[in-house]
């Protein structure tokens, strides 16, 4: 490191100078406001902008399966208690395969995902297997502050009715709403109107009172009891 | 062998670098965030908000008078009881207070800002940048959004309207839910109408000692702001 003594003695000095300066640099830079590493995810850059990410996500509707899913920040109504009283509510009840799942963004920026569901299988309401329906549920691929302390893409959804994608088979529970496009159905209920069908067992959203009850049921065993609560 | 004043002045920025990226900010520092009541990898909540022994004012601002006035009492209320949560630390009010951070309670009917039947509230936390609604990722935020739905609390009881105002609070707070625990007011949604939970309990306070996030009791406010 040294080749005399005396320039030993220079470069020493030279180095602690170097730290000293590094050690001030950063902490000045740590404290400041305007750092850029700072976890604001105000100060990063966006990596895609929103209505190139909906662009993306529309054209591979299924690249959306590798975006983590975030939960909104919403306060729910109490969900009903049994499979007969969210039925209840239900115009339709019915078990299919989702076609294609469309990501919208409104003119007031809110994004919405419409599902459209192949019917294979109809419990209550006026459809029949080989229909197509079409439900709205709120959020899809949104870019928005992540854990990273960056703006990343992510599917933000509710948590009480997670976005379905392509290929998804499931039994939905919906009702009609006045504040949708005619034809254009939402969930009966928060939490109790998603039932996955994965494995052929059903998947009920966490959170959902009787998700105990009917997680686990073979697909049809569930079938057989959403048909008995339907009489 | 010798190393010239430039390779060490090389080093020095590189060590300045790397110094800089690796030193938490002063919000982060000493705190052990948890992945679980406390909202994942909090950094810095409020921009007000600056350690442990910094007390956080937020300011209320009622936007839904007079059309919506009967809000207000409940409103006040659910304030109120995050007051008496976290006596000294925190303080919420309609009022003007010193190095405030605001809230802004506004109304929206089904079919805005993700609002339907079933959804009472959301939340929308505010960078200097944009406005996030429903968002519950880490952010250093500037003020706040809070709309309630008056097409579902038009017709319910006090008790539920003040619910919501307290569990949305609780989201400006940076509270995400708590759904282990369904007698938390950030549990997903409310239980016992009209005599259950509408103001924050233990879950929803937390403890900072030992740690933040260790077990059900150490989750909640005072695990993301460090308050003991």
């Amino acid at each position: 490191m040294v080749g005399t003594n005396g320039r030993w003695v220079r470069d020493r000095t030279q180095l602690v100078f170097a730290i000293a300066l590094a050690v001030v640099v950063g902490l000045f830079l740590a404290r400041s406001p305007w750092a850029p590493f700072r976890s604001d995810a105000g100060t990063a850059a966006t990596q895609v902008s929103q209505e190139e990410l909906l662009k993306q996500m529309n054209q591979d509707p299924g690249a959306a399966r590798r975006l983590e899913r975030v939960d909104m920040a919403i306060s729910y109504a109490t969900p009903p208690g049994t499979l007969a009283t969210a039925l209840a509510k239900a115009e339709l009840a019915v078990n299919g395969t989702v076609e294609t799942s469309q990501f919208q963004i409104r003119a007031d920026g809110l994004v919405y995902t419409l599902v459209t569901m192949v019917v294979d299988e109809s419990f209550k309401g006026s459809v029949k297997p080989g229909d197509r329906l079409t439900f709205m549920q709120s959020g899809g691929p949104v870019v928005y502050p992540s854990a990273h302390g960056d703006r990343e893409p992510q599917l933000l959804q509710s948590k009480a009715d997670p976005i379905l994608l392509p290929g998804d088979q499931a039994i939905v529970l919906l009702a009609g709403a006045d504040y949708t496009p005619k034809g254009i159905f939402v969930p009966a209920w928060p939490f109790t109107s998603q039932y996955r069908l994965e494995g052929g067992r059903v998947a009920a959203i966490p959170g959902n009172p009787f998700a105990a009850e009917v997680s686990g049921l073979p697909a049809a065993t569930f079938a057989e009891r959403v048909t008995e609560a339907t009489r | 062998m010798t190393v010239s004043a430039g390779v060490l002045r090389t080093l020095a920025l590189a060590a300045a670098i790397w110094f800089t990226l690796s030193f938490p900010s002063p919000a982060d520092a000493g705190h052990t965030k948890s992945n679980k009541t406390c909202v994942t990898g909090v950094v810095n909540c409020r921009e007000v908000w600056f350690n442990d022994t910094s007390k956080l004012n937020v300011r209320l601002f009622d936007q839904f008078s007079p059309t919506y006035s009967y809000l207000y009492s409940p409103a006040s209320a659910a304030g109120a009881s995050w007051n008496s949560a976290i006596s000294g630390r925190m303080y919420m009010s309609f009022s003007s207070q010193s190095n405030e951070t605001y809230v802004y309670l506004k109304t929206g009917t089904n079919g805005q800002y993700y609002l339907g039947a079933g959804i009472y509230g959301i939340h929308s936390p505010c960078t200097h940048i944009s406005c996030y609604l429903g968002s519950s990722s880490p952010m250093n935020v500037w003020y706040s959004e809070i709309y309630v739905n008056v097409s579902e609390l038009g017709s319910s009881s006090v008790w539920l309207r003040q619910w919501t105002f307290a569990h949305e609070l609780g989201h400006a707070l940076m509270l995400s839910h708590h759904s282990s625990g369904s007698n938390a007011l950030m549990y997903d949604y409310p239980v016992g109408d009209p005599s259950g939970i509408n103001g924050p309990v233990t879950l929803d306070v937390g403890y900072t000692s030992p740690i933040c996030g260790g077990d059900t009791t150490t989750w909640g406010v005072r695990c993301i702001y460090g308050w003991n």
